[in-house]
């Protein structure tokens, strides 16, 4: 563990990944108590609409007079909230799929393994629409249906993972002094391929928040009000090209707060796995 | 090579019945009435009944299946509610634009992504290599929506050099088709003053979708190059005097690509998930644009078609690139 972290605070990238990560999570506990006009999650003050960047509103104002950068702190909350739900979710039902399918053999291993080719057989943003456009859009829905399309990609590494920890020799020996599957699994397996789930888990939250954000763009997410980074950008369509500061700041937070978790997630890899050090 | 084939295809059919039956479930089996969503806000209790005895949303699940299954067999996809033309005439007519936009994507990918992953494999460690990281990191991070939509307001509409959206301009006669993508197919007719016109509509959406595509292959060139480059038989065509550029450009990369050649059916999956975005945006008239549209309209035949059809485009790429890398690498060739 200690040489992880060492590993990790050498690489100059995931330090930076985690440092936009650490001051996201600031955002998204104490924004209300950050946001210059934390009011403006729900107010409307058309009397200072589409106002230019200046000193009041340091990213401007947007077509119903709310100020941007109290929106996007605000938004933190949105998009970390529905990453951190989504993966966790997904993680439960991923992970404990694919330590069975991996663990063992026969019909139940086969068929799980095959669902979860099922459910990668169509891109994760094709298929999160497909979901979400039966159901009536919202935040709920946009999760459930990222859920949904996440959990196969927990399954197939947990799988790989397990496979490859199975035929190690200290299995057969706690085999040889009687310990049962779930024990075996638990105990030894899981702990073991632990780095490889939360290397996962963190590509899994940028990823999420991309996603998350299209689904907010395209009409299929968060609904108006909510302070949303996808759903400003959508909004802020029709305002261009002369309210540009409209749409460009809430791009901007999806672009960092996805470069940290992809800077991390890399950085994780890189130390936790010696072999792609070298070449990443 | 046979064997490799008819095995995938195999695995293939068996994925493709189960996205059947998920994308039947997925309008079926929710707890919403398939008939409201079919008849509108406002429809009548006698509409409700009409529409449910007309789609069959009375009979049992699996009598549904059966002949939605049967429908699907026979190319009927359904009627889109949006355009009231059958779904399938639908997507046959929209293929070629998306098929343009990808394959001009794909190709600046690879034609961008490859020479960025060798240069930063080869200044390793060095300024170049962490510029191409930052970009590539940066490719792989932005949102395309947003992207699309900085280029638009930059390049379209503050310069004007390029046209906001559309394949060609709204007055402009389509070309015959032959190929069903623009540019060519006005080349072929003789106009190459409208194949520019395409080909100048072709580059934004292109571009944007271009980006996390070729961000990805130029990390994986990068990574397995430095990989190759570690190997003796580098070490040795230097020691035997080989031009260095001789040595990265015709050795070391071709047996570098193999494993980035794996990579493709990734890079179809972003190509194929970024169109969706892209043609909303740029009312880019192929596939993504129609899904879009059929979503923001309730339309469910469109959705789950293009969702099935998608899947099969998938599916064909990943067996292409297995028979691609059974071609270049000899030892996939023969099992191993």
């Amino acid at each position: 563990m200690k040489f992880v972290l060492r590993a990790l605070f050498r690489d100059w990238a995931a330090v930076f990944g985690l440092a936009v990560i650490f001051l996201l999570a600031v955002l998204a506990i104490f924004g209300e108590w950050i946001a210059p006009f934390p009011e403006d999650a729900f107010d409307v003050k058309p009397w200072q609409r589409l106002r230019p960047p200046g000193p009041e509103f340091l990213l401007g104002t947007d077509a119903l007079g709310r100020d941007i950068l109290s929106r996007i702190i605000l938004g933190a909350r949105v998009a970390l909230g529905i990453a951190l739900t989504v993966v966790a979710a997904a993680a439960l039902i991923g992970v404990p799929l694919g330590l069975v399918a991996g663990y063992r053999d026969g019909w139940l291993s086969d068929a799980i393994m095959r669902v979860t080719d099922i459910f990668l057989a169509v891109p994760q943003l094709v298929l999160a629409l497909a979901f979400a456009a039966v159901m009536a859009p919202s935040i709920q829905t946009a999760m459930l249906a990222l859920t949904l399309t996440y959990w196969p990609f927990f399954t197939r590494i947990v799988y790989g993972e397990t496979r490859r920890v199975r035929s190690a020799l200290y299995i057969d020996a706690l085999m040889a002094v009687g310990a049962g599957p779930a024990r075996i699994a638990l105990m030894h397996i899981l702990p073991n391929i632990m780095p490889a789930i939360i290397v996962r888990a963190t590509i899994g939250l940028g990823v999420t928040i991309l996603i998350a954000a299209a689904l907010g763009f395209l009409g299929m997410g968060a609904t108006p009000p909510t302070p949303e980074w996808g759903l400003m950008v959508a909004e802020s369509r029709r305002y261009l090209p002369d309210a540009w500061w409209y749409s460009t700041f809430p791009g901007i937070a999806i672009l960092l707060a996805v470069l940290a978790f992809n800077l991390l997630g890399d950085g994780l890899r890189d130390a936790v796995d010696p072999r792609l050090r070298r070449s990443r | 090579m046979l064997g490799l084939i008819l095995n995938r295809l195999a695995q293939v059919a068996f994925v493709l019945a189960g996205l059947t039956v998920l994308t039947f479930l997925l309008v079926r089996a929710v707890p919403t009435d398939p008939a409201t969503i079919l008849a509108g806000e406002g429809a009548t209790a006698e509409q409700l009944a009409t529409i449910r005895e007309r789609y069959g949303f009375d009979r049992p699940l699996h009598e549904q299946f059966a002949a939605y299954v049967g429908q699907l067999a026979r190319g009927d996809l359904g009627i889109s509610v949006y355009t009231s033309r059958p779904v399938a005439t639908d997507l046959v007519q929209r293929l070629p634009a998306t098929v343009e936009l990808a394959l001009a994507a794909l190709v600046l990918a690879i034609a961008l992504g490859i020479p960025m992953g060798v240069l930063a494999a080869t200044s390793y460690r060095r300024m170049a290599d962490h510029l191409l990281r930052v970009l590539s990191m940066l490719g792989l991070a932005v949102a395309s929506f947003w992207l699309a939509i900085m280029l638009q307001m930059t390049l379209s509409l503050n310069l004007g050099w390029f046209p906001l959206r559309g394949r060609i301009d709204t007055v402009a006669e389509p070309p015959p088709g032959v190929t069903g993508l623009f540019t060519i197919d006005y080349l072929l007719a003789g106009q190459p003053a409208m194949a520019w016109q395409a080909l100048v509509h072709l580059a934004l959406p292109a571009v944007t979708l271009a980006l996390p595509a070729m961000a990805t292959i130029s990390r994986f060139v990068r990574s397995s190059l430095i990989e190759t480059l570690q190997k003796d038989f580098v070490a040795y065509e230097i020691a035997m005097g080989y031009p260095r550029r001789v040595v990265i450009w015709k050795y070391a990369l071709r047996n570098s690509l193999s494993a980035t050649v794996t990579q493709i059916g990734l890079l179809v999956g972003l190509l194929l998930s970024g169109s969706i975005v892209v043609e909303a945006i740029f009312s880019w008239p192929g596939l993504g644009d129609y899904i879009y549209r059929a979503i923001i309209t309730g339309d469910t035949n469109p959705v789950l078609s293009a969702t099935l059809l998608i899947g099969v485009i998938y599916a064909v790429a990943n067996i292409l690139v297995d028979v691609i890398q059974a071609l270049i690498d000899p030892r996939v060739r023969s099992g191993r």
